[in-house]
């Protein structure tokens, strides 16, 4: 055989392309174990080949990992076989009734007794094949969705990891509460009921104060949402004089609790007043909704 | 295999071949987007390429015991499943030869675009080696690797004649293989 001319022909490169034949890749195949200059090209080819597909990866959706890892640690169950498909079923997963065929030992002297144990045996292996019948139909038109096994799987695992983060979440916020009320209990905090002020007359906030460390609280219980451009500010005033304490935070999820503002050192009156967001300085265009007076 | 492995080839193939879960989610982690690359030029369809993928890395996990190191190495085998069962399922999806045709063209005016679209950073080298092969010899390796076409299918499509498909196959991957070179040096 001229090799190289068989090398040339460019049978090599169709054969490690796909695009030979079955004849002719076997044929390939064995001149390659006969020729190691063959084999080497091909080997070559093989290489470049990959590094030519490899300009076309593209990352799959990670979910797919994710299914996969859930088959594989599951493999060595029977649900685990089920949600393979089905030419992939190494095992088959149905747990088979124990065959109990009998051992049947010759006696030649009791002919027709071996006869009977015979149809038994017969009897036995047929009741076997249909039961194993009965449940290959069963598994087979089972095993049709698998993928929605998959996807009820997958599902439920979302579920259970947004439970669990859920479930963080209140944590938190216990541990928030917790807080909370060590402040409420804490003698060094004076809490004042707020009084409500013009046209504002129900008090709506609580608000705190600690002598001591000068740190400022103060609990909402029901201002209303301010207005888009608008946001309410808590001001203290000493000798006529108002100050900045800090801005308020107004959601659903912020009212009933404690939040921290800025400290004041000796505070005669808090207010809490709305104006225009971005007002940094002494409140020019401030709506006063809540009072309270410190009578120390 | 990459050299950044952290695992040798033997110790991936010993890994499968004892169920090791974590060698597997390893060999997913390097193979994974090359793999998906293949099925979703072979398919067109990323949805289907999905489940396909997900089809090929079971296969790989499941007949690990018929790999043979004799015959080659493990990512050759790898993509050879991975091919196969993306062929399998693009004839089973359009028998027609017509069907298959209008996916190609669909590619040529992919291609024609920005061919990198989906390259990776560290391939951009050998993609600008692609852009040397002429259309009809990219169209050629296409219809032949990705498409699973016949020899007489190509002849047909590509309207060259029969008995030079092998050769230009080989031409225009010889021609590959002279830029990858000059690009190594």
């Amino acid at each position: 055989m001229d090799i190289n001319h068989y090398i040339s022909s460019g049978v090599l490169e169709s054969y490690v392309y796909g695009l030979l034949p079955d004849d002719e890749v076997a044929e390939v195949e064995a001149i390659a174990l006969q020729y190691p200059e063959v084999k080497e090209i091909v080997e070559d080819l093989q290489f470049q080949k990959e590094e030519f597909v490899k300009c076309y990866a593209v990352t799959p959706p990670p979910e797919i990992k994710a299914r996969l890892m859930l088959i594989i640690r599951n493999e060595s169950t029977p649900e685990g076989e089920l949600i393979l498909p089905q030419e992939l079923r190494l095992n088959n997963p149905v747990p088979q009734p124990p065959v109990s065929t009998p051992v049947v030992k010759m006696n030649t002297a009791n002919r027709n007794k071996n006869e009977r144990r015979w149809k038994i045996v017969a009897a036995a292996a047929i009741g076997v094949f249909l039961v194993s019948v009965g449940i290959t139909f069963f598994f087979a038109s089972d095993s049709n969705d698998y993928k929605a096994r998959y996807e009820q799987l997958i599902a439920a695992q979302k579920q259970i990891t947004a439970d669990k983060e859920l479930e963080s979440n209140q944590t938190a916020s216990l541990q928030e509460s917790e807080e909370d009320k060590k402040l409420i209990k804490d003698p060094n905090v004076i809490w004042i009921k707020a009084n409500g002020y013009g046209a504002h007359p129900d008090g709506a906030v609580t608000i705190g104060w600690n002598p001591a460390s000068k740190a400022v609280y103060l609990i909402n219980w029901r201002l209303p949402m301010p207005p888009e451009g608008k946001q309410y500010h808590l001001r203290t005033i000493t000798d006529g004089k108002p100050a900045d304490a800090g801005i308020l935070e107004i959601s659903p999820s912020s009212n009933g609790k404690i939040q921290h503002l800025k400290t004041a050192t000796t505070p005669q009156t808090f207010v809490v007043t709305l104006e225009p967001t971005g007002t940094t300085g002494a409140p020019s265009q401030a709506e006063i909704y809540q009072v309270v007076e410190l009578n120390q | 295999m990459d050299s950044s492995s952290t695992y040798t080839e033997q110790e991936l193939v010993d890994g499968l071949r004892s169920r090791n879960q974590k060698i597997f989610s390893y060999l997913y982690d390097q193979y994974s987007s090359t793999l998906y690359g293949v099925v979703v030029k072979v398919l067109n369809d990323r949805a289907l390429a999905g489940d396909v993928l997900q089809d090929v890395f079971l296969k790989i996990w499941k007949n690990i015991d018929q790999y043979d190191e004799e015959r080659g190495r493990l990512f050759t085998w790898m993509l050879n499943i991975c091919r196969n069962t993306a062929i399998d399922v693009l004839r089973s999806k359009s028998h027609k030869l017509d069907q298959k045709i209008q996916n190609i063209t669909d590619d040529v005016h992919v291609k024609n675009e920005p061919l990198v679209v989906h390259m990776q950073v560290d391939h951009l080298g050998f993609s600008k080696v692609l852009e040397h092969l002429s259309k009809d010899q990219r169209n050629l390796i296409d219809l032949a690797y990705y498409k699973g076409c016949t020899q007489e299918e190509i002849a047909r499509v590509l309207d060259i004649p029969l008995g030079t498909v092998k050769t230009r196959m080989r031409t225009a991957l010889n021609q590959l293989k002279q830029f990858v070179k000059n690009i190594d040096k």
